[in-house]
């Protein structure tokens, strides 16, 4: 061979990879400052948008709808209602069940002591509602971070609310029992009326009053027009908006400033952090964590097998994660979950949060139909099309997956719809279980039995009927 | 020749040549055994995992070595060519040569076992490599002797030492790999549930049937190499012509021009000077490579022979990138062959350029082939926590950091220790400390990158400077104090930006140390009374085996209600009858306590009796005495729930709807308690002082860790965690100057501000910012409002509720509802009340 070939070749492989690793370092250092430069570019862009970039802003913007006295009211019922709660130290007896007229319940004495007990509770809680006052969820600060404690007393709260509802209701008094609902209704309401994100506990609430009502229906209790009353603000609910819950999340990663870097010898930064950046977060990836806060929140259709999250989400994260990749952070090259858990980056999920909420909305009130349905014509229908007559349609029988809930009335020699069964989606894919809702319900199947105390619900059973086929409107 | 003497010669020749490896592997064992025990726990428990296998991993590296010292550094100093030129028999120099090395693999063995024991190192247990672990040590040892045979092997075979020594690898990865075949063949049941025992008695049949193949093989290489050569084939004289006579002999062919530029000459012969061993080191990286990508991109889970391979691929990469570092010097780098080129007039600094241009070009190139590979194959796909790549994808430039760590040791060391199977095992041992090192500077520690690269460049800074001394083979007193000086400039230079930044950590002066003390420690003295802890009552009602009653019925529920008397402040907070006893505060118990008392207040509002204002009277006096006798304690920490607890009260007391109780007596306890402004500042004086000088003279042991009296480890959440303990006395000195400053000032009427700001920069600014955090404006209530609603975020800070509002209107209180003739403490408020102005 010519040496001169050869020595070319040897200086092409001398100088290539060294001259290259260099060209992509240097490459890699120029992105990494025009990823900076783009941060703070839409850091700027954010607050234009109003979203609150500094923690002064943040605090303000959060804290500021209600007054000291106010809150200071609020803040007394809570704490009062804290302590109540501790005071139910034992194990009463079926003190959560949901118990018929003319049936024993043992819990009974003590859930009319517990009612007395919180009668001043609840005679405060309506003087405040009374009084129009905005409803105060307290905020917790550390660590620079916000947490809004959405749930604080609210569901403790709503609780009393319920267990006089389930007072009502062993004692057979359905205008007493509609008077609670409807001050769930108003407290729901009200938890909604301020920032977006206290819109999030407004819907926790409901989800919560919705597992109280469903209870009441399993047995003949209200009439046709409180029927009526309780499917109102279901049929009233707008589902088409995704509630946006992002504005405070993305505020509290740019309140955390990811990219300062404080100190010349040692670099100070908290703790929770150093593990996954230990020499301080890359512009792109910080880039890129907005990008993943900021995520669309009305992509996606669940399909079965999508447990967490829906497929194109899964692409649009994966796309992002893959764009965040650069070439000289240290140690890692994206953002990926371990830098994601510790920024507190959560994924969002506001698309499966919602779309659960829709199926539970709907389910319930399609029981409330099936019920109003008996209640009018003296037994369940033979399918869910016949619910027509009380005012539901397709939209409301269909979960949000495109099938429709899992139905059975009885018959066998009996009655014609003397009793029905009712289920909605566990949401699990399990092998073998391809049909979606099933053709049987949780309760007569082999194994996942114990999903039936969540998402099934029997209408006027009977122990000596448990054992006895229904004819399922989903049957093979 | 006297065959004994021939025989006491060559083991005592053998043996002087072994045991300078024997004295280097139990000094480096030693010199770890150290390192683990002094560094910090928790690199100790890291390392401990590697540490616990030790007492093997020396005889096996002893074992890979042996061959290299006792054959390849004869050849390449040719003394095997002139004890093959004597009158000896070669099966004597064959055999000697075995049995010096069995017997230094056996003491190898007991002196290991002997260190780990007294070392407490012990290789049970769990943790990395666990099952590595689990395998019986008698394996290993036949594993080692079936290594001395494979390294005797490939030296005979070899001509290039360094080829030798990556020859081995493969041979030592042989049982492995079969017993990984043999298992991951259909087997029945029994087999496949004692994984560990099968295949650890697989890889020993194996084993045991390789040593004498390999052994009887390494000796036939022997005696092919010490034999005399096959004499050259002479023609006969029929076959000669008469022009052979004047044939010119048969030579090889003229060597090919040289290259034009020496660099590429140089790179050329590393290649060529021993391609096996080229190949040998490029084929590893090649297969780490596959390795990393599978690591960083299968989404299932890796079981079986692919955890294995995929683990081998990476550990043989970074020995091979090791090894690359020590080719630079060792072999055809060593100080004699490179002595021809400093002779010739080669600067020095283009001979160093030359030997290190194949394995920068190497690794270079290995990192950009990962960069690319990973960039096409994109990110693993987005997953949940059952799918997930067993490894994050590392950054270009980390990987090559590793890389250039684990090289730069790794020929600093070749450079130093002359001897090839020395620094061959030495150098991964030191490189990958060095490594593990600069990660706990980086990570535990927070030096910054910038600086770790600087330390990393220094074996290469070391290795130029000295190039001249080593191609002229001079070690003197310059030379070695040079490397002593690099080599200790590199232990320590991790640690300088830590000892730099906690002596610029804040402190207090000395001179007010000097003012202080004296008062903390009399202070501290004139304590007497032992405080006691606060309690609940009997709210769980256990029976007298103190077991929990189970499901009960209604009625007997409401009888167990009844009986716990939760109205009464003690079910909430037992503090006991002792008015003049200090308290410890339970951050929980006092928050129930005053949720009981919201109770109470809600229930006298509503129903408006006697009974539920006696109740709400109790709760408040007894608040009053609980925030009185928290005063009394000498930890800071008591004083600021005791602070949470006034302001509760002064919420209580600023409410229009309790005006018709303010006369009662516990109405009146409390007010006094609210409006004690002056007794409040001395109480949080006294505690500072005291909890400052308590955890400056507790036991070592204790020292900045007692909990109320201590700093809080959160407050410097940002100071890295590897030397955050260190700073924890200092950092509470500081707290303290600054609170005692902010007393003086806020005491004074002056503006505290800029203390607050001090403060809140000290404790890690817990809002984010000043404004927005516990000692901003936007914590303390609105002006004008008598309400302040605090929240359990920031009790565990100093100072953040002091001189606010609630004092003032605490003051306003007691001057205008306690109805005591107060008369100087009347004058004395009212001049406090006029500085409040000046004060927020």
């Amino acid at each position: 061979m010519n040496f001169r070939v050869s020595e070319s070749r040897y200086r092409l492989g001398m100088w290539a990879s060294p001259l290259l690793a260099m060209t992509v370092l240097m490459w890699g250092v120029a992105r990494e400052y025009g990823a900076r430069e783009r941060f703070e570019t839409r850091l700027v862009q954010l607050e234009r948008e109003g979203v609150s970039v500094t923690a002064s802003e943040r605090k303000l913007r959060y804290e500021s709808m209600i007054s000291a006295e106010d809150r200071q009211a609020w803040k007394e019922l809570f704490d009062a209602i804290d302590i109540f709660g501790e005071m139910q130290r034992d194990s009463v007896e079926g003190i959560d069940e949901w118990v018929p007229a003319g049936e024993p319940w043992p819990a009974e004495p003590f859930a009319i002591r517990m009612s007395e007990q919180a009668k001043p509770l609840l005679e405060r809680f309506e003087e405040l509602m009374a009084s129009e006052v905005p409803l105060w969820i307290p905020i917790d600060a550390y660590g620079g971070h916000l947490y809004l404690r959405w749930d604080y007393g609210l569901s403790s709260l709503q609780a009393l609310l319920i267990e006089e509802l389930r007072l009502a209701y062993h004692a057979g008094d359905s205008e007493r029992a509609m008077e609670w609902v409807q001050k769930c209704v108003d407290l729901a309401d009200r938890a909604g009326r301020t920032t977006e994100f206290q819109k999030r506990a407004k819907y926790t609430l409901i989800e919560e009053r919705l597992v109280g009502i469903r209870a009441t229906l399993r047995y003949r209790f209200w009439n046709s027009e409180q029927l009526e009353k309780l499917a109102r603000p279901l049929r009233q609910r707008d589902s088409r908006v995704v509630p946006v819950f992002n504005p405070f999340v993305v505020s509290n990663f740019v309140v955390s400033d990811p990219l300062k870097a404080e100190g010349a010898w040692v670099l100070y930064q908290g703790e929770h952090v150093r593990d996954s950046a230990p020499f301080g977060m890359s512009g792109q990836h910080a880039l890129a964590a907005l990008d993943w806060i900021q995520g669309d929140p009305n992509v996606g259709k669940r399909t079965r097998g999508d447990v967490w999250q829906y497929h194109e989400q899964k692409e649009r994260l994966r796309r992002i994660e893959n764009r965040s990749r650069s070439w000289v952070s240290v140690p890692f090259a994206t953002l990926n979950w371990a830098m994601r858990s510790d920024w507190e980056v959560a994924e969002s999920q506001a698309k499966q949060v919602w779309d659960r909420f829709e199926d539970e909305q709907r389910w319930t009130l399609t029981a409330i139909c099936l019920r109003k349905y008996h209640v009018e014509n003296g037994h369940f229908p033979e399918s869910l099309d016949a619910l027509r007559s009380v005012g539901a349609d397709a939209e409301t029988w269909t979960q949000t997956t495109g099938e429709r809930f899992g139905y059975g009335a009885s018959g066998y020699g009996r009655p014609q719809g003397r009793m029905a069964v009712f289920w909605m989606d566990d949401r699990v894919s399990r092998a073998g279980e391809e049909k979606g809702v099933g053709s049987i319900p949780y309760s007569k199947r082999s194994w996942g039995a114990e999903r039936a105390q969540q998402y099934e619900l029997w209408f006027d059973r009977l122990p000596a009927d448990a054992i006895e086929p229904l004819p399922l409107e989903n049957a093979e | 020749m006297n065959e004994t003497r021939v025989w006491q010669g060559l083991l005592w020749k053998e043996t002087k040549q072994i045991l300078p490896l024997i004295g280097i592997l139990f000094a480096v064992s030693t010199f770890l055994v150290i390192v683990w025990t002094t560094t910090s726990r928790q690199v100790n428990i890291s390392l401990r995992t590697v540490g616990d296998i030790v007492p093997l991993i020396m005889p096996a590296l002893f074992a890979a070595g042996a061959g290299a010292i006792l054959i390849s550094h004869e050849k390449e100093t040719r003394s095997l060519r002139w004890l093959a030129s004597l009158p000896i028999p070669w099966q004597p120099i064959v055999v000697t040569k075995l049995v010096v090395a069995f017997a230094g693999l056996v003491l190898m063995w007991i002196g290991c076992g002997f260190l780990g024991a007294v070392a407490g190192l012990n290789s049970s247990g769990g943790g990395g490599f666990s099952e590595w672990r689990q395998i019986h040590p008698a394996f290993w040892f036949l594993h080692s002797i079936y290594v001395l045979l494979c390294g005797f092997y490939t030296a005979w075979r070899n001509k290039n030492a360094f080829a030798a020594l990556v020859l081995i690898i493969p041979f030592a990865l042989l049982p492995f790999v079969i017993a990984e075949v043999w298992m991951a063949l259909p087997h029945t049941s029994p087999v496949q549930y004692a994984s560990v025992a099968w295949r650890t008695w697989v890889m020993g049949m194996v084993t045991s049937l390789a040593i004498p193949v390999v052994g009887w093989l390494s000796y036939r290489a022997g005696r092919s190499e010490l034999q005399a050569d096959e004499p050259e084939k002479l023609l006969t004289r029929d076959a000669l012509s008469s022009a052979d006579a004047w044939r010119p002999p048969d030579v090889s062919a003229p060597t090919v021009m040289p290259f034009r530029d020496s660099h590429t000459s140089m790179v050329w012969q590393s290649i060529h000077g021993s391609p096996w061993m080229s190949i040998g080191l490029s084929v590893p990286l090649f297969f780490g490579v596959i390795g990393w990508l599978v690591l960083t991109n299968c989404t299932e889970r890796l079981t079986g022979w692919t955890e294995t391979a995929v683990g081998t691929g990476i550990g043989t990469a970074l020995l091979a990138v090791s090894w690359l570092g020590v080719a630079v010097f060792a072999g055809d780098g060593s100080a004699t062959r490179l002595k021809f080129l400093a002779d010739r007039g080669v600067s020095p600094g283009r001979v160093w350029l030359g030997r290190h241009w194949l394995g920068v070009s190497l690794l270079c190139g290995v990192a950009l082939v990962i960069l690319a590979i990973q960039s096409f194959l994109g990110t693993a796909s987005h997953s949940d926590t059952y799918h997930r790549a067993a490894m994050f994808e590392l950054s270009f430039l980390s990987i090559l950091l590793v890389f250039v760590v684990i090289y730069g040791v790794s020929q600093w060391t070749s450079q130093v220790v002359p001897m090839l199977a020395a620094s061959a095992f030495l150098a991964p041992v030191l490189s990958l400390v060095a490594l593990a090192l600069l990660i706990n500077a980086g990570v535990v520690n927070g030096v910054r990158l910038s600086w770790l690269l600087l330390v990393a460049s220094l074996p290469f800074v070391s290795t130029f400077l000295l190039m001249k001394d080593f191609m002229d083979g001079r070690r003197g007193w310059k030379y070695w104090s040079m490397v002593g000086v690099a080599a200790s400039v590199f232990m320590v230079a991790p640690s300088v930006p830590v000892w730099i930044a906690k002596s610029r950590f804040p402190s207090m002066t000395e001179d007010r140390f000097a003012v202080l003390f004296p008062e903390a420690r009399q202070l501290s003295d004139s304590v007497t009374t032992r405080p006691t802890s606060m309690r609940y009552g009997d709210l769980d009602l256990r029976d007298a085996l103190g077991n929990l009653p189970g499901e009960i019925d209604g009625e007997i529920a409401v009888q167990r209600f009844e009986q716990r008397d939760y109205m009464s402040p003690d079910t909430w907070m037992a503090i006991g009858d002792r008015e003049s006893v200090p308290l410890l505060a339970d951050v929980v118990i006092v928050q129930h306590g005053l949720e009981a008392a919201s109770l109470a207040k809600l229930r006298w509002q509503q129903w408006q009796d006697d009974a539920t204002q006696e109740e709400l009277v109790a709760f408040v006096d007894h608040l009053s005495l609980t925030a009185r006798r928290l005063r009394l304690s000498y930890r800071w920490y008591d004083q600021e729930v005791a602070d949470v607890v006034e302001i509760w009260l002064v919420d209580l007391l600023s409410d229009d709807a309790i005006s018709g109780l303010r006369s009662r007596a516990g109405f009146q306890n409390a007010l006094r308690q609210v409006g004690d402004f002056e007794g409040r500042q001395r109480a949080r004086r006294r505690a500072m002082l005291i909890s400052w000088y308590r955890d400056q003279t507790a036991p070592h042991g204790r020292r900045g860790g007692i909990h109320g009296v201590s700093a809080m480890a959160f407050w410097f959440d940002d100071v890295p965690s590897g030397w955050r303990s260190s700073i924890m006395v200092r950092g509470l000195g500081a707290v303290t100057d600054r609170c005692l400053k902010l007393l003086d000032a806020g005491q004074a009427g002056k503006g505290i501000e800029a203390e607050l700001r001090d403060l809140d920069q000290l404790v890690g600014e817990p809002g984010g910012e000043f404004k927005a955090g516990p000692y901003g404006d936007m914590f303390a209530s609105e002006g004008g409002s008598a309400v302040h609603a605090w929240n359990w975020s920031y009790p565990s800070y100093p100072a953040t509720n002091w001189f606010e509002p609630w004092e003032r209107e605490g003051l306003e209180m007691f001057d205008e509802y306690s109805g005591e003739q107060v008369g100087d403490e009347s004058s004395l408020s009212d001049s406090l009340l006029s500085q409040w102005e000046v004060v927020r």
